[in-house]
């Protein structure tokens, strides 16, 4: 099996149904499960442990403009749930799995820092059961 | 239909794409309300027809067997019995 390597540039990011993907320089997701002890008494006296509640989101890197400050502000600031998709190389690769969830924006928190680009950190959070699902 | 949705003929105004349909293009689909409404104020769409999706009664017409009430149709229809032999 051939493994192809390629260096990210084509990332597709579709937020609330809008191509986003000019707007962020980075993307991706997080899924962790917390770990939760069952270890019981035994001869080797090792720990046991399950998987929990898990969180799962987005997370990205974007460039303050002027129409992306708006629209990431007013998802923010609706409480509005709506859908993430992230399809790495997906620009160029229609065929790549997409990642996608119904999330909420639950912290808006641009800065600026002198002489560096307008950049600034989104985290979606997952809003549903459903969690984050591929197609 | 659910009043969470609803059905309409719409353009991409703009420079971002939609839902995979490019600047210009006119497209018709079932939409979240909220999510049409954040669409349509940040300019990525406009409405251009709302659309009640539905079958007028003359474009269709049922098989000629079909019962026309549900009360013609027996729940348990007698079976005929085998002749003796």
């Amino acid at each position: 099996m051939t493994f192809t390597k390629k260096i990210a540039k084509h990332d597709k990011v579709t937020i609330d149904g809008t191509d986003m993907s000019n707007a962020f320089r980075s993307f991706g997701l997080t899924s962790e499960a917390n770990e939760v002890d069952v270890s019981g008494f035994s001869v080797t006296g090792t720990d046991e442990s399950l998987s929990g509640g898990k969180a799962q989101g987005f997370s990205g890197d974007w460039f303050l403009t002027s129409e992306n400050e708006e629209f990431l502000f007013a998802l923010h600031n609706t409480d509005a749930i709506f859908e993430v998709a992230w399809q790495p190389d997906g620009l160029v690769d229609s065929s790549r799995a997409v990642y996608h969830a119904n999330c909420q924006l639950r912290s808006f928190s641009p800065q600026a820092n002198r002489g560096d680009p307008y950049v600034s950190t989104a985290t979606f959070s997952v809003a549903d059961d459903a969690g984050i699902t591929t197609s | 239909m659910s009043d969470a949705y609803t059905h309409g003929r719409y353009r991409v105004t703009g420079r971002r794409q939609y839902r995979g349909h490019r600047p210009g293009e006119t497209f018709e689909a079932r939409l979240d309300r909220l999510a049409e409404q954040r669409a349509i104020e940040r300019g990525d769409i406009v409405l251009l027809e709302r659309i009640e999706p539905g079958l007028a009664e003359t474009t269709y017409r049922l098989p000629a067997d079909w019962p026309r009430r549900a009360a013609d149709t027996p729940a348990n229809p007698r079976r005929r019995k085998a002749p003796l032999s």
